[in-house]
Order: C-alpha cells, then sequence, then structure tokens
C-alpha cells in the first residue's frame, strides 16, 4: 500500500518535471519578447545575454504605439477578426451540418474534395485568387479578407465541426423532426448548443489566424490607413537596422489581446483543443 | 426643338470635356521607403510634384517595408495589377524589359531632353538599357569601400594613415591586428575574407578576370576564375574555416557586427555603412578607403531603379514622374537627407555633397565600380557561383573540378531556357 503511494509520488515528480520544464521552454520566447521591450536599444543584443532589463525602460511603449498609427490598426484588426469570427462559425457549421446530418446524392465524395482543397499548397493560390478578387474590384478593399469567411470558412474548420457534428446522436435530430421542427432550427437551437467546445475551438483558431494574418492585407491593401497590427509590425525593421526593443514593445501589445482572450476562455479552450486533437 | 436639342448635346459634351480636364491623372507610386529621413523625403518631394502639376497629375505614393515590398510587387505585377511607377532592383531590370511588362522611357526623354549620359554615372544607367532602349532610371546605387579601425592599425605598430593598397599589404596588415585567446579562436581578426560584403566574384574582377567572354557568354571556368578560387581558398584555410564561422556567428551583421564592436580591423561594407557607425559606435576611430586588390582595383555597385509599367494607362505622365524624381533637385535632396549615393551625377557631384570626404570617394569608387553581368538566361548564375565556391572551401571538391561543373550546368540551363523561349 505505501509501496504503491510512493510509486505514484514519483510518477507525479517525474510528469510535474517534465510538464514544468516543457512550459518554461514554451514560456522563454514570450518572457524574452517582454523583456526586450524594457530594454534600452544597447541590451537588445548582449553577450553575454541579459535577461532582466536594468532599469525597465517603460517609456518603449509609448515610443512603439506613437511610431506608427497603432489604435487605428489595432481597431482595423479588430473589426477583421470579429467579422471573420463570425463568418466562419456561421459559414462552415452550415457546411458542415450538411456534411453530417442531411443526406444528399454525392454528400461524401463533395466532403473528400473539401477536404483535399488542405492538401494545396497556399503559395499556389494566391496570384488565382488575387486576379479573382482583382477582377472583382476588390483590392484595397476588407472585401478578400472578410468574404471568404462567409463562403464556406475553410476545409479545416469545416472537417473539425463536421466531426463533432458527427457523434451527436441522430436520435435527437429525429426527434425534433417528429416535433416538426425545420432543419435550419434543428441546426441552431439542438446541434449548435451542443457544440459550444468545438465552435470554441473554431473561433479560437480563426481569432488567431485573422488576427496574426501578414500576407493577406499586405496583398490586398494599398492604403496605409486599413492596415492591421500584423503589417504595421514591419515597419520597425528597416533594410540595414531593426529597433529590436520597440518591435518587440508593439509585438507585446498586439499578443496582449489574444493573451487576455485566452485567460478568460481558457476552461473552454482546453476543452475545445482536447476534443479537436481526440481524433473523434 | 432641334436648336434646343443641338444646345443640349453641345452643353452636355462641354460639360464632360471640362470634367475630364479637369480631374488630374492619378498615378500610383511604390516605393521601399516606408520610415524615417527616407519617407520624409519622398513624401516631401511627391507633394512638390503635385503642387507644380495641379490639376493634371496627382501621385499617390505607398512606401512597403522592404522586407516585404518584393512579395507584394511580384504579385501585383504577375496579376496586371501593378502601380504606374515602381521602384526596383536595378541588378535585373532587363530580365522585366524582355518580357515587356517596362515602359521604354527613351522618346520621354529625348522629348524632355534629357541627356541621360551627362545626367546619370555610366554603370547604374547601362543597367537600364536593353536592345537601344532605357527601361529604368537609376535612382540609387552604392559601392563597396574598405573601413579599417585606426585604434588597432595603432595597437598593431601600424601606421593608421597608410591603409593598405595592394591585396598583400592588406594580409600583412591583417596578420599583424590579428589576436588568438587561450583557446585558440579569434579575439581580434585583421580580415575576414567571408564577412559583411566581402565576396568572391569581386575578387575575380580584381585579379583582373571577368564572368563574360569575348563573345557575350557567361564563363566561370576561365584561368584566372580557377586561380582566383585557388588563392580564395588558401586565404581562408590559413585563417580556418570553422575559426572563421565561428567568429561570424558570435559576430552578426547588425548591433552586435565585429567591426562596430572593435573585433574586426578591416571590413569591406557597403558606403552606407558610416551610418550605422555612426549611430552604433560613434566613438568609433575608423578610416575608409577603396578596397584593396591583387591586380586592378575595383568594386562592386548595385541598386534601385525606377520603372514604369507599360500597361500603365497614363504612360506620360508616369514618363514625366520618373524624369522628375531621377531629375537634379529631387536627387539631391534624397542624397544630401538619405546620404545615399544617388544615380543622378549632376547631384551626386554637388559640391557641399563633394565637400564630405566618404561621399567624394563613393562618387570616385563609382568610376572602377562594376555591376554583376545580368544573364537574361541564368539571372541567378552568381547564387550558383558562392554555391559552388562554398564547397571549394568545405574541401567537397577543387577549384577546377567545381567550376567545371558549374559551367556544365550554367550551360544546360541556358539551353534549357533558349529551348522554352
Amino acid at each position: 500500500m505505501r509501496s504503491q503511494k510512493k510509486m505514484r509520488l514519483i510518477r507525479e515528480i517525474i510528469l510535474y518535471s517534465v510538464l514544468t520544464l516543457f512550459s518554461v521552454i514554451f514560456l522563454v520566447p514570450l518572457f524574452w519578447m517582454i523583456s526586450t521591450s524594457l530594454k534600452p536599444e544597447s541590451q537588445v543584443m548582449t553577450v553575454p545575454v541579459q535577461w532582466l532589463p536594468k532599469p525597465p525602460q517603460w517609456r518603449n511603449y509609448i515610443d512603439a504605439v506613437k511610431a506608427f498609427p497603432f489604435f487605428r490598426y489595432f481597431w482595423n484588426t479588430s473589426f477583421l477578426a470579429i467579422l471573420n469570427v463570425v463568418g466562419t462559425l456561421f459559414s462552415a457549421s452550415l457546411v458542415a451540418y450538411s456534411f453530417s446530418k442531411l443526406r444528399w446524392k454525392g454528400r461524401n465524395q463533395l466532403f473528400y474534395i473539401t477536404i483535399a482543397t488542405m492538401f494545396i499548397p497556399s503559395q499556389v493560390l494566391i496570384i488565382p485568387t488575387y486576379l479573382i478578387f482583382s477582377k472583382l474590384g476588390w483590392i484595397n478593399t476588407y472585401l478578400p479578407l472578410v468574404v471568404p469567411a462567409f463562403c464556406g470558412g475553410g476545409a479545416f474548420n469545416i472537417f473539425l465541426l463536421r466531426q463533432f457534428f458527427v457523434s451527436i446522436p441522430d436520435e435527437l435530430l429525429e426527434a425534433a423532426r417528429i416535433d416538426g421542427a425545420s432543419e435550419f432550427r434543428i441546426y441552431s437551437q439542438i446541434v449548435l448548443p451542443l457544440s459550444k467546445p468545438v465552435l470554441f475551438t473554431v473561433s479560437i483558431f480563426t481569432l488567431l489566424f485573422s488576427w496574426n494574418d501578414f500576407f493577406g492585407p499586405l496583398l490586398y491593401l494599398h492604403d496605409p490607413s486599413k492596415w492591421t497590427l500584423a503589417v504595421g509590425l514591419r515597419s520597425f525593421q528597416q533594410q540595414y537596422t531593426t529597433t529590436w526593443n520597440l518591435l518587440m514593445a508593439a509585438s507585446t501589445l498586439t499578443a496582449l489581446p489574444l493573451i487576455i482572450i485566452y485567460f478568460i476562455f481558457q476552461k473552454s479552450i482546453t476543452s475545445g483543443f482536447a476534443l479537436s486533437g481526440s481524433g473523434k | 426643338m432641334k436648336l434646343a436639342r443641338s444646345f443640349l448635346i453641345a452643353l452636355f459634351i462641354l460639360v464632360l470635356t471640362t470634367i475630364s480636364f479637369a480631374a488630374p491623372v492619378v498615378i500610383k507610386f511604390w516605393h521601399v521607403y516606408d520610415a524615417g529621413i527616407a519617407k520624409q523625403t519622398i513624401d516631401q518631394v511627391v507633394t512638390d510634384f503635385n503642387k507644380s502639376h495641379e490639376g493634371k497629375i496627382r501621385v499617390e505614393a505607398l512606401g512597403i517595408s522592404f522586407w516585404d515590398y518584393w512579395d507584394k510587387l511580384r504579385i501585383s505585377i504577375a496579376a496586371g495589377q501593378e502601380p504606374d511607377v515602381f521602384v526596383n532592383d536595378l541588378g535585373d531590370v532587363i530580365m522585366r524589359a524582355s518580357s515587356g511588362i517596362l515602359l521604354d522611357l527613351a522618346p520621354y526623354l529625348k522629348k524632355a531632353g534629357t541627356d541621360v549620359d551627362k545626367t546619370f554615372f555610366k554603370a547604374p544607367l547601362d543597367m537600364c538599357r536593353w536592345k537601344g532602349g532605357i527601361y529604368a532610371l537609376p535612382f540609387e546605387t552604392d559601392v563597396r569601400l574598405l573601413f579599417y579601425n585606426k585604434d588597432l592599425f595603432v595597437k598593431a605598430g601600424l601606421d593608421p594613415n597608410r591603409p593598405p593598397k595592394t591585396w598583400n599589404e592588406l594580409w600583412q596588415y591583417a596578420d599583424k591586428i590579428t589576436k588568438k585567446n587561450a583557446q585558440g579562436d579569434y579575439d581580434v581578426l585583421g580580415f575576414n575574407p567571408l564577412y559583411a560584403q566581402s565576396y568572391f566574384w569581386m575578387y575575380v574582377w580584381g585579379n583582373g578576370g571577368d564572368f563574360i567572354d569575348e563573345k557575350g557568354n557567361l564563363v566561370v571556368n576561365s584561368s584566372i576564375v580557377v586561380k582566383s578560387l585557388t588563392e580564395w581558398k588558401q586565404m581562408v584555410d590559413r585563417l580556418g574555416l570553422d575559426k572563421l564561422q565561428k567568429f561570424n556567428a558570435t559576430y552578426p551583421l547588425g548591433l552586435n557586427d565585429a567591426f562596430i564592436n572593435g573585433k574586426l580591423g578591416m571590413v569591406i561594407q557597403n558606403n552606407t555603412f558610416f551610418s550605422q557607425l555612426r549611430d552604433y559606435a560613434p566613438n568609433l576611430n575608423y578610416g575608409v578607403v577603396q578596397i584593396p586588390y591583387p591586380v586592378k582595383p575595383v568594386s562592386w555597385s548595385n541598386g534601385f531603379s525606377i520603372e514604369a509599367s507599360s500597361r500603365s494607362r497614363n504612360k506620360d505622365a508616369a514618363a514625366e514622374f520618373i524624369i522628375y524624381l531621377t531629375s537634379k533637385t529631387p536627387s539631391y535632396l534624397f542624397a544630401k537627407n538619405v546620404s545615399s549615393l544617388v544615380g543622378n551625377r549632376e547631384a551626386a557631384m554637388s559640391p557641399d555633397l563633394m565637400s564630405n570626404e566618404l561621399w567624394k570617394l563613393s562618387v570616385q569608387t563609382l568610376d572602377i565600380s562594376r555591376f554583376r553581368p545580368f544573364v537574361l538566361e541564368y539571372p541567378l548564375w552568381y547564387e550558383d557561383l558562392q554555391k559552388t565556391v562554398e564547397t571549394v572551401l568545405y574541401g567537397k571538391s577543387t577549384p577546377q573540378k567545381a567550376l567545371d561543373d558549374l559551367q556544365k550546368m550554367i550551360e544546360t540551363q541556358i539551353q534549357k531556357y533558349r529551348l522554352t523561349h
């Protein structure tokens, strides 16, 4: 009995040390970013490494915000991110519902084709999609960055949602149908409320992707007042020089909303991630 | 009734023409000057142009970070959506000119009465010529120079006012400056042929060699190139490739640059390097001279061109803006504010700029400086040359064999290009 207890203790010690080690490894870049953001420029690249700024230079944050239209870009980024999340949640879940709960000819084939689009390297699609958007007259507008989210929301999201919807018992839906509920009502009042974890996961993935998207805004937006934070951060990197401390201060401010969102929705997010990795 | 109708039509045409005349032609101009004094200067030049062309032409400028500019421009060109005027790489103007996307500026220059040979430096301007046309104008160019640390010279017992002139002197001086630590690593290095802007092709030129033969073909395995690579390997071997690499890793360029930190006696750098020295090492006591040479003096140049799209709807206005941008006054302003060597010779030779020693030296060096020859069938030949040099430095092949192999590959690639174009 005692040896069993001892074994459990040892196992836990090993487990916790491994986990601590990994969390330290993952936290180092974040720590480095924040530490650099508070350093004067002379302390950024010193050998041996200076881990803590001496003294912390809070002014960097003011300078970083002043160096480019931070608040304008923050607003643009938030606006795009919210629209992307709303659009993806709505359209991807509708498509996934159709792929999982409605019966129609060629459904599975079309699902596989949808999945297959994930194998196309994104670089190959850059010029064709640019051409489509330019023919539509959408260059230098937010439309190329928003409309796709409302048109299916991407194969990966559809796949995630479909896999979850499949696990919802058909009996529930049958019962609703007998009661005379329309398909849209079943989707919105039965399936969606049961799928909160996966919807959270999709929201987080979409939010992260949209928030950090650099190439899309860079290509499609020609008017600097429309740019996003990811594009704005580049102004700290010139051909020959980079102001690392200001870049890191601006990066910290850019990452901050995501970190706050993570802490607020921590539980739902971790359960959602567990679900997306469980291979249901 | 009929009269009233004709009157109305006439009025309509009049209004239409007034509107179309009143609305200025809009020229979109993309460039890489997205921050700091360079951006302010370009903005000022554009504002001046717009003011003097009010009601006729309005230039809308967009500066994008140097690191992202090329992707954005390339994709917009591929999609046929490029701006009317754009900054581009002076090294491969011919590639774009041959594909038909660039506007030939020669007729516009003639009309404007610009004598290009008098206005621009020869070497950068030559990079813009193709089949009798001028497909770009050189806006910015540069040269490579030797920066040397005077304090390290004094410490090594050398005369700080007598920098090396020949490659032999360079090594004599370097050996006196070099210091090793207890582990055998370089604490201070006199000269490092694999650091900063020191490239093998410059050494070949310095040896009196060339990569283009009399028939205009790209030849990388001529006896002079093989000899140069053999010497190059000897220089590296004498210092130890692994030790040099360790040194390079310890001092990445930028704030931790070996020269900036007083760990390198002499370095080949771009003429704009002085601005980094001013910002990062204001107290460093250094001198600048032309690069020492084995046989003949030489330097390497590249830069930015200004080009107009042949698909622009407003070609006249686009050409007018390019000619203005590269003319004396705006070029002088850019040179003065940004301290970058402009392609406009008249602007660069302004007496107040020439009173600066480094500026004068850069301008003089342009006379001996060369661009990498552009080979339409194989534009990135120099990258493969660099790889071949590395193969030899790592001892995986001999100079003769490695360069023969490269020559074979080049010929195959050129043949392939000719079959498909």
